[in-house]
């Protein structure tokens, strides 16, 4: 019973009706007028949350034999680059996160991931906000980098 | 090739070409060129001011213009920078919107450039505020718009381009002159409150006569009034609000400001550019094709405008922020 | 006659030419590349044309906008990321045809369909752009409200997987697009006090993270099996006679397309989507759908495209841009001197008429550089697949922050990646989520814009005007239908249980 309860799937469904909950309580606080539509909303998704956290104890699909695998390490690094752009600008955390996704996908010959991380990472930047003059966020006020 | 000088190379060119006798004034002191941040997307109405206003400058003062967009939370994102990050040595301006670029701040605590920190260069133009209705509407003057919301209170809808933009504005400072109340129906922009009027799914949209003025011209809306000090030439019949003894003047305007502190040489070099440029009989034929009321205001009469707007604009929100936001 | 003739001749100089095909092939390619838009590729392209006469620019611009919609279509069909929220309805069909060894079939139909719909808008606007201007401006919060109601409730049965959880999913959508401030009170909205999020929720960076980041997290896990290898990107046109089959499929597409576009503040996403959900009721091969059937990718393609040419009525006969994306064409008129409006069809209508003849030269040149396009697709997805991912990550991170400049929505676009990767795995139907960002703020604006016109009372929607209230009969009518029809469904399986003979009973 309790290795069904900690199956992936039953604790998606766990973890969107705790959200879908969560939210609510701030949609009764609010302001009716503003928080009609969205009590509506978060209501339907409760209901349905709840009656797929149901079916998914009832079905109970078998639990596949878990593997270690470096793709959380991937996506901490992905979320790590995002929250970083705001301080860093967007050069700094781009070339190491570009740099791990190629290593992580195999480019793991020292040339290669050079000039993939350098064509990728820096060439895609210096496209974008020195050619093309999209500007992206930048580390430093004059916005060279 | 770089883009940005290939696209200065094109600007300069086009200039050339538009203005045929060169005449070669003074130079501008401080820098060799002006980067302009503009808070919006290339192609808005910032933009459409840039692209008029600059290359002409740019023959009187000898200096590049460089634009650099950087849209976000209504122009904030650039102004903030404008304020906070620039240097001022007269190498950086913006285009600066009002009353957005006060209210922005006044009803949000989280940004942090107040008005203070900028030096006002000169407003080029203002686009009035306009009552406008369908042409079938039953409201034949504004008076009549007037009597309706006095007759039943909270009940004639009235269009704005949304909650904190002018025409919202617009509305709340005629309610606190005339003691009436409007049920006010926000839009995404200027436009949509202007089609719904049309289509007389509102009593009224308060609007912009550049937005409407050629639905105004073919008979498809009728304009009511005008929130302006006098008479528009572009639509002599239409009478203000002032006439009718309601003290309400709105619109939205653009203009260039500087970071505060620039040398008094630049600063009033920029000034008299801009004066320059208002007796330009081209530029001024230039602005009427593309719609735009010119309104130059120069200098301490800008910075003036800004102090106006901002107590005015202040003293709305403070009334009505409690009914708005939580 | 004389007039069109001189219109002509503003198309077809070198300069117009040139510009079309570069814009067009450049709007092609941002398309394709998952993260980077329309909006974007005008943002690139505008600054360029300000020293160029105004045909010139206007072909740039034009062939950028069109090449960017059809682009999108590609990356969508290739791996499973529509490269613009505009061709996300393309995924539905497209990415199994793929994973039937199809990709050739898929990619022909989406670019015939392109075509076809964005052609048929162009002589909608030339010939009915005042009548479907009338009709738009009629049609305002109410009507808009009923409509979308409609499309809503034929897209539920969308996703095929589990019914209630592409349900949570679109709640899940259409609550995102709720974050920020109330369009309608200003009242912040699950900002939890932050400044950033009162500006809310954008749908690129959201639409990056669930498709193309997402992807590149699926991938990941099957990174040296021959599954994550990217098929190789082929064309070929559908025969006359195929088209002749569907043609009525292309037709319905590029008229929903046209008249959705023509509305104001829908856009080119919802009228996939509405398209979408149309086959799904109305196409004789809709059992299919969403199995790898043309008819699905031919609905989303024909309507976006068609978008096209239609958003450009509301543009050039009211002077009201309907989207974003005319607003900064309009821009770009009124930067050369021509301001759009009632007066400019009289006033300059060499100039429009010009625009015309470029519209269609756009699609024209859509067609053609389709085959160039995809092979510099097929270049691009040969590198070793490390190479590839790396570059759909970066141009998801450049794409979700363009938009607006910020990097807030870098972080959107992570987290919204994470998330989607997990509800992929637990069996959760994506689409419903970019469907509920998409109809959901017209839904809850116009109901509420609805209910401020009408002074609160909901019972006057219904009679609120003859759209509003032939809309409101089919939205009875559908009910009733889908009750009927899920009667007899359960009495055809009660009688099959009945029977020993195993049959495997559809769900409607």
């Amino acid at each position: 019973m309790f290795a069904s309860l900690i199956h992936p799937r039953v604790l998606t469904a766990l973890a969107l009706l705790l959200a879908g909950a969560g939210l609510s309580i701030t949609a009764w606080q609010g302001p009716d007028n503003a928080m009609l539509v969205p009590r509506i909303v978060l209501t339907i998704w409760c209901a349905v949350a709840l009656a797929i956290l149901i079916g998914e104890l009832i079905r109970r699909v078998p639990v596949k034999h878990a593997t270690l695998t470096p793709l959380p390490l991937l996506m901490a690094a992905v979320l790590v680059a995002a929250i970083a752009t705001a301080s860093l600008g967007f050069l700094i955390p781009a070339l190491p996160l570009v740099a791990l996704t190629l290593w992580l996908f195999r480019i793991q010959r020292p040339l290669p991931l050079l000039l993939g991380t350098i064509v990728i990472g820096g060439g895609l930047w210096f496209l974008f906000h020195h050619v093309l003059m999209i500007r992206l966020p930048a580390l430093l006020t004059n916005g060279v980098i | 090739m770089h883009a940005k000088t290939l696209r200065r190379w094109l600007s300069i060119a086009a200039a050339a070409f538009a203005i045929s006798p060169l005449v070669q004034a003074a130079d501008y002191t401080a820098s060799d060129e002006i980067t302009v941040l503009q808070g919006f997307k290339p192609g808005g109405g910032s933009d459409t001011l840039a692209q008029l206003v600059q290359p002409r400058l740019s023959e009187i003062l000898g200096v590049d213009f460089v634009n650099e967009y950087m849209p976000g939370a209504t122009g904030a994102v650039a102004w903030t920078r404008l304020a906070k990050q620039s240097p001022n040595d007269g190498s950086v301006v913006s285009i600066t919107n009002t009353p957005m670029l006060m209210t922005n701040y006044i009803m949000n605590d989280a940004i942090s450039y107040t008005t203070d920190e900028l030096t006002p260069i000169a407003n080029v133009v203002t686009d009035p505020g306009i009552v406008v209705v369908n042409a079938d509407s039953p409201y034949q003057t504004i008076e009549d718009l007037f009597d309706a919301a006095r007759q039943n209170p909270g009940t004639v809808t009235i269009g704005n381009s949304g909650v904190g933009g002018d025409d919202f504005f617009t509305t709340i400072l005629l309610e606190q002159a005339t003691g009436l109340s409007f049920k006010k129906v926000p839009f995404q922009g200027d436009g949509p409150s202007a089609t719904a009027a049309m289509g007389g799914k509102i009593d009224a949209s308060f609007n912009n006569v550049g937005n409407v003025y050629g639905q105004v011209q073919s008979g498809n809306l009728r304009a009511l009034a005008v929130f302006a000090e006098e008479r528009l030439d572009s639509l002599p019949d239409v009478p203000t609000l002032k006439e009718k003894g309601i003290d309400v003047v709105a619109g939205s305007s653009r203009g260039y400001s500087a970071p505060a502190g620039i040398p008094d040489e630049a600063r009033q070099q920029l000034i008299e550019a801009f004066q320059t440029l208002a007796q330009d009989p081209d530029f001024q034929a230039e602005a009427k094709k593309r719609a735009m009321n010119l309104d130059i205001v120069t200098g301490d009469d800008y910075r003036a405008m800004f102090e106006r707007m901002e107590s005015q604009y202040r003293q709305v929100w403070d009334e009505v922020k409690d009914d708005v936001a939580q | 006659m004389d007039m069109i003739l001189a219109a002509m001749g503003d198309a077809f100089t070198w300069q117009a030419l040139l510009a079309i095909v570069i814009g067009t092939w450049a709007g092609i390619v941002i398309g394709g590349l998952p993260g980077l838009g329309s909006v974007v590729g005008l943002t690139i392209f505008l600054p360029f044309t300000f020293g160029m006469d105004v045909i010139t620019s206007m072909a740039l611009l034009i062939g950028v906008y069109c090449g960017s919609v059809y682009g999108g279509s590609i990356t969508a069909i290739l791996i499973n990321t529509p490269g613009t929220p505009q061709s996300a309805a393309t995924t539905f069909d497209g990415y199994p045809m793929t994973q039937q060894g199809r990709v050739d079939e898929a990619l022909g139909w989406a670019t015939f369909a392109s075509f076809f719909g964005g052609v048929l808008s162009c002589v909608l606007l030339i010939f009915c752009a005042p009548q479907l201007a009338k009709f738009a401006v009629n049609f305002g919060s109410i009507e808009v409200f009923a409509l979308v109601c409609l499309a809503m409730l034929c897209i539920v049965g969308i996703s095929r997987g589990s019914l209630l959880k592409g349900l949570v999913c679109g709640m899940m959508g259409f609550f995102f697009s709720m974050v920020g401030s109330d369009p309608i009170t200003g009242a912040d909205r699950f900002t939890f006090g932050s400044y950033a999020l009162s500006s809310g929720l954008d749908l690129i960076p959201v639409v990056v993270g669930a498709f193309a980041l997402s992807e590149v997290f699926i991938r990941f896990s099957a990174r040296d099996e021959e599954a994550a290898a990217i098929p190789e990107a082929r064309l070929r046109f559908p025969s006359l006679r195929e088209i002749g089959r569907r043609l009525i499929e292309l037709v319905r597409g590029s008229f929903i397309g046209s008249f959705v576009g023509a509305l104001p503040g829908t856009g080119a996403a919802a009228a996939a989507f509405i398209s979408y959900a149309s086959a799904q009721k109305l196409s004789p091969r809709r059992a299919n759908l969403g199995k790898g059937e043309p008819d699905g990718i031919i609905a989303s393609e024909s309507s976006n495209n068609a978008v096209t040419g239609s958003a450009f009525i509301p543009t050039l006969a009211l002077g009201i841009p309907g989207d974003v994306v005319t607003a900064m064409m309009m821009g770009a008129m009124v930067i050369h001197g021509i301001t759009p409006g009632v007066r400019l069809m009289v006033d300059q209508a060499q100039t429009v008429y010009a625009l015309f003849v470029v519209l269609i030269i756009v699609n024209v040149a859509m067609l053609i550089l389709s085959k160039p396009s995809i092979g510099l697709f097929r270049y691009l997805f040969k590198m070793p697949l490390g190479f590839v991912m790396g570059g759909i990550v970066m141009f998801s991170f450049i794409g979700a922050v363009s938009v607006r400049g910020n990097p807030l929505d870098l972080v959107v676009a992570a987290l919204t990646g994470i998330l989607a990767y997990v509800l992929r795995r637990g069996g959760y139907p994506l689409a419903p989520l970019v469907i509920g960002m998409v109809l959901g703020p017209a839904l809850e604006s116009s109901l509420r814009r609805g209910l401020l016109i009408s002074r609160g009372d909901f019972l006057s929607f219904f009679t609120h005007s003859g759209i509003a209230t032939t809309l409101f009969v089919l939205i009875g009518l559908f009910l009733i239908w889908t009750a009927v029809a899920g009667v007899l469904d359960w009495r055809s399986r009660m009688a099959a249980c009945r029977q020993p003979v195993p049959s495997s009973s559809s769900r409607a």
